[in-house]
């Protein structure tokens, strides 16, 4: 009688215990993939978070019509025993959470594209070194290493393989506008921080809003001109501690940044792309994607300038933040980590890279045995594509800093550009927290 | 003069709950028309109406994504989760409610408490735990996670709802000679219908859109759920905003389509009368 | 039923509940007690005692983030009003309140990344509130809204409500439609007046609908309001917006710091723990 009373409860614990046995029947049979016809089959994982598999002006191209597929599909008939199993997954905050758990457990992918720099860094002890895969003539055909090595120079130990270039982020600006105010930009590019303030005031006085930028263009303007003012080694020994961000010329381009806020001479919001294209923006911020878009929709409107440096002394003149953002990463605990660099390797190659040029997904490449002009006719394109090139283009700031330092800077920028935190603060914060990563670090 | 105040009144409350309900409507407003628009001029007008009837957002949706597999993976992930939460959740809550044991407040206390801790802390013990039992990249890994985290919730709800039925019914049930399961089935379920329904449709809603867990166990790309799939329309070099819109509208129509058919239990269930 | 058979199936009908919880929520929970003592990066672990803990209280964070959390906590009863207020309005049965009804809980169905993404695009400097303002002749309150800390949590509480009116009018609904009608019809021949009616026959009969949805509810802002931070002000500027478990998400997944991150955790179970206990004794000493 006690049992029929319980009945109900053995009856949903019954329930519980088959699905979870069910569950343990069919996770078992998953992972046997190996031990076919003699041969070895070696099945690789790649996490794609790089390759596009959508496209804004195609919608209809269909999932195997897209480059990775088709290049998955070569590279297998190439290689029989080779299974490579594609799994979209979403990029970055979301990528790194499920990558860290998923290492953690040596359970992640064989390969995957993680942001280049510290982002990638930060799973170094997950990382697999692609030194060993790689010739001497192999690394120098590819351009931008220093933003998978651990001490951010070209031939440093490598933790990933260049992805993919992001070209170099630029200034663009509403031809109308300017020519109202009585500016070229070009002609009359300013020469540093105070000629850059005046030009925008000109425009301000026509009752136009100058500049937009986006909430993160902090970590691309200014940002890029403390980078341009001490050079990428002088980046690393910032990140190391030998020197510091309170030095004064690094605090005065923090006060010019609080200056363009306080003389209302810019917007930082995300809906700045729609005020550009609308007319109701002088100038704006942009990566390849946007410049694109922005030359579609307003035709000859719109022109290009770099960032404008921010005095006549820096280390590097007329650059601008760029490059190589993001990397193949193998994993350390894959088995089959030879395979997966393999596939790496047959990624990089010539013919691959031109191959992904003409499927049109990307528009500038970072082998420098490829000429991209030969293959695309946008002369927007090609001018994006020397601007890559120029030496000039600073690897990604935020990339070297360490992420907790990246953020910190995020977090506390906005208090600068109001007015609620002084340069001298906020540098002496960072300097701070600086202090406090590299102590627990060594602890 | 009475009835024309009543009546004014009544305007007046009506002209309230529609003004709320345009803004309840407006986020899936938004999402329609965005969807409807090609990038740039969503980037130009994101809060106008659409200037053409242009559909290829969902077109991409179609052929980029199995949809099927996405949604029937999706479904099926919820419905399981459903289930084995209230096979465990509606017994407990009996319990807690009607039943006299030792250690019953310890008891219910301690399961209130296993709410309140935030669930980013579980997700790197738990999966440790997974991969070690071998349930990562399997379903019942999901349905674990969100079914356990989901007792405590539906435990409570469930409680606090029986509590307030009548003592004297069960009383004269169980003078009847009515055994647990009987009572369970006869009395229990049907007056608690309401309180199931409501904390299902709670449950699967955000199980639904719980992009985390899914995320984080499940790897192969046949066992996806809607949720995640969408996520990956954004990534590092495209930012096609109307064509995430699509996705989210099409990923939520299923949990609104739940919600419109289970709402109509929660009012027939509402007929305590009838068990008198 | 014999009492003592009552206590074996109160017992065994636990069992199962709390067996997976054991699994699955004790054993993460006591893996991060353990880790909270530790420096963890996720695959080695050096215990460093209350270092955690201390720095936790000394690093000058804590006190900015309860400020958020406190501020989050006391929006609670705000949407607790509101959804009674509505609830009550909805069950008079005007015109279309069956429609009303349905469509109150849409905005919980969608996820917060749509509601974030509404959200900023109407309150930017040229977004739909300040043409608003604009055109009815307020243009001295525009304000740029996302970029001002008062602000933000405005908007922050109203994403926060606008998708929580729908879970409460659910609850108070059902349990308004358990009140019988003769009680109301009682209350009518009595000639009670509407107010009366709602303080001494509506809001008693809520009583367990109305603690569910507190505690649920106050839990919730502590522990699950990051998504609708994370999309919206993303913590900041500074950690101006930061609650407590969103910096966990940060210390746990950005930096890496999962030692820290767990000494987090275990110190908001606590606070959370605390502020949960309070509310069930107040529950228990009303409803007696």
């Amino acid at each position: 009688m006690k049992l029929k009373k319980g009945s109900f409860v053995i009856a949903a614990w019954i329930m519980v215990m088959t699905l979870v046995l069910n569950g343990c029947g069919n996770g078992t049979n998953e992972s046997a993939s190996s031990g076919e016809n003699g041969e070895k089959q070696v099945k690789l994982v790649f996490w794609n978070s790089g390759f596009a598999t959508i496209d804004e002006n195609n919608k209809s191209k269909k999932k195997e019509d897209f480059y990775i597929s088709q290049a998955v599909e070569r590279y297998q008939k190439l290689h029989p025993n080779v299974k490579i199993d594609v799994q979209d997954v979403p990029s970055g905050d979301e990528l790194f959470a499920k990558f860290q758990t998923a290492s953690i457990a040596k359970n992640g992918p064989d390969l995957t594209v993680l942001w280049s720099g510290s982002y990638m860094l930060r799973f170094k002890q997950f990382l697999e070194p692609m030194d060993q895969y790689f010739t001497k003539e192999e690394r120098d055909r590819i351009v931008g290493w220093s933003a998978t090595t651990e001490d951010f120079t070209n031939d440093g130990k490598a933790y990933g393989v260049p992805f993919g270039t992001d070209g170099t982020f630029l200034l663009a600006y509403n031809k109308q506008i300017f020519a109202d105010a009585g500016i070229d930009p070009v002609a009359q590019r300013p020469k540093n921080f105070g000629e850059f303030v005046a030009m925008l005031e000109k425009v301000k006085s026509k009752k136009v809003t100058p500049l937009g930028l986006f909430k993160d263009s902090f970590l691309h303007v200014p940002n890029y001109w403390i980078a341009q003012t001490v050079d990428v080694p002088g980046l690393g020994t910032l990140v190391k501690g030998t020197t510091n961000f309170s030095d004064p010329k690094l605090v005065s381009i923090m006060k010019g940044w609080h200056e363009l806020f306080d003389k209302d001479l810019v917007i930082a919001e995300d809906s700045v792309r729609q005020l550009f294209i609308q007319g109701q923006l002088g100038m704006t911020v942009g990566a390849n994607s946007d410049i694109s878009n922005f030359s579609k929709e307003m035709g000859d409107n719109v022109g290009f300038i770099k960032i404008p440096d921010f005095s006549e002394d820096v280390k590097i003149h007329d650059g601008g933040p760029g490059g190589v953002g993001a990397a193949f990463v193998v994993s350390n605990y894959s088995k089959h980590a030879k395979e997966a660099a393999d596939f790496v390797k047959f990624l990089m190659s010539k013919e691959e890279q031109i191959n992904k040029i003409k499927s049109g997904e990307a528009r500038i490449t970072v082998v420098n045995d490829v000429d991209v002009n030969e293959y695309v006719s946008d002369p927007l394109v090609k001018t994006m594509q020397e601007m890559a090139n120029e030496p000039s283009t600073i690897f990604w700031p935020d990339n070297v800093y360490p992420a907790e330092l990246t953020s910190e800077m995020m977090s506390l920028q906005s208090l600068v550009s109001s007015g609620k935190m002084t340069a001298e603060e906020f540098m002496k914060k960072i300097d701070q927290k600086r202090d406090e990563l590299l102590k627990s670090s060594s602890k | 003069m009475k009835t024309a105040y009543i009546k004014w009144i009544r305007f007046l409350i009506f002209i309230v709950l529609a003004i709320i309900a345009v803004m309840s409507l407006y986020p899936l407003f938004y999402m329609a028309f965005s969807s409807m628009k090609p990038t740039i001029e969503y980037i130009k007008h994101p809060m106008g109406l659409p200037q053409t009837w242009y559909f290829d957002n969902f077109k991409a949706l179609i052929y980029r994504f199995s949809l099927f597999r996405l949604f029937g993976n999706t479904l099926l992930y919820v419905g399981l989760s459903m289930v084995a939460c209230l096979t465990i959740s509606i017994p407990a809550a009996y319990a807690f409610a009607k039943l006299k044991f030792s250690f019953r407040n310890g008891f219910y206390i301690a399961m209130i408490a296993t709410m309140t801790i935030p669930g980013v802390t579980f997700i790197i013990p738990n999966y440790l735990l997974m991969s070690k039992i071998g349930w990562t990249d399997h379903i019942v890994s999901v349905v674990v996670i969100w079914a356990v985290s989901a007792i405590p919730s539906t435990v409570f709800l469930l409680t606090s709802l029986m509590r307030g039925m009548p003592d004297e019914i069960l009383e004269a049930i169980k003078m009847d000679g009515a055994k647990y399961y009987q009572t369970m089935t006869k009395m229990i379920l049907p007056m608690s219908l309401p309180g199931v329904v409501t904390v299902s449709v709670f449950n699967a809603t955000n199980w639904w859109n719980d992009l985390l867990t899914p995320l984080i166990y499940l790897q192969s790309d046949n066992l996806k759920t809607v949720t995640v799939a969408v996520a990956t329309v954004l990534n590092r070099f495209s930012s096609d905003y109307p064509l995430l819109l699509s996705g989210l509208l099409l990923s939520s129509l299923p949990p609104i389509a739940i919600y419109i058919v289970f709402q109509s239990y929660i009012r027939k269930g509402l007929v305590v009368g009838a068990v008198k | 039923m014999s009492l003592k058979q009552e206590r074996w199936v109160g017992l065994f009908s636990l069992l199962p509940a709390f067996l997976l919880l054991a699994i699955f929520v004790g054993y993460p929970m006591f893996n991060t007690f353990f880790h909270s003592f530790t420096k963890w990066d996720g695959v080695t672990s050096v215990f460093i005692g209350w270092d955690n803990f201390q720095s936790i209280l000394t690093n000058g964070d804590l006190p900015l983030m309860l400020r958020n959390n406190l501020i989050f906590l006391l929006s609670v009863p705000g949407i607790l009003l509101i959804s009674l207020t509505v609830s009550v309005l909805l069950h008079e049965e005007v015109r279309g309140w069956r429609f009303f009804r349905s469509v109150y809980y849409l905005p919980a169905i969608l996820s917060s990344v749509v509601i974030g993404f509404l959200a900023k695009s109407m309150f930017t400097n040229n977004g739909i509130v300040n043409t608003f303002l604009d055109k009815i002749g307020l243009g001295h309150f525009t304000v740029d809204w996302l970029n001002t800390v008062p602000t933000e949590f405005m908007i922050l509480i109203l994403c926060f409500y606008w998708q929580t009116l729908g879970q409460g009018t659910l609850i108070f609904l059902s349990g308004l439609s358990s009140i019988s009608n003769e009680l109301f019809d009682a209350a009518k021949i009595d000639g009670t007046s509407w107010r009366q009616k709602l303080f001494y026959i509506v809001i008693p009969s809520l009583y367990p609908a109305i603690f569910y949805f507190t505690i649920v509810n106050v839990i919730y802002v502590f522990v699950g309001l990051f998504g609708l931070v994370y999309s919206i002000t993303g913590g900041g500027p500074g950690y101006e917006t930061t609650p407590i478990d969103y910096m966990i998400y940060i210390q746990a997944f950005r930096s890496g710091n999962m030692g820290y991150a767990s000494a987090l955790s275990v110190f908001l179970f606590f606070i959370v723990m605390f502020i949960t206990w309070i509310q069930l004794k107040i529950s228990n000493r009303l409803e007696q």
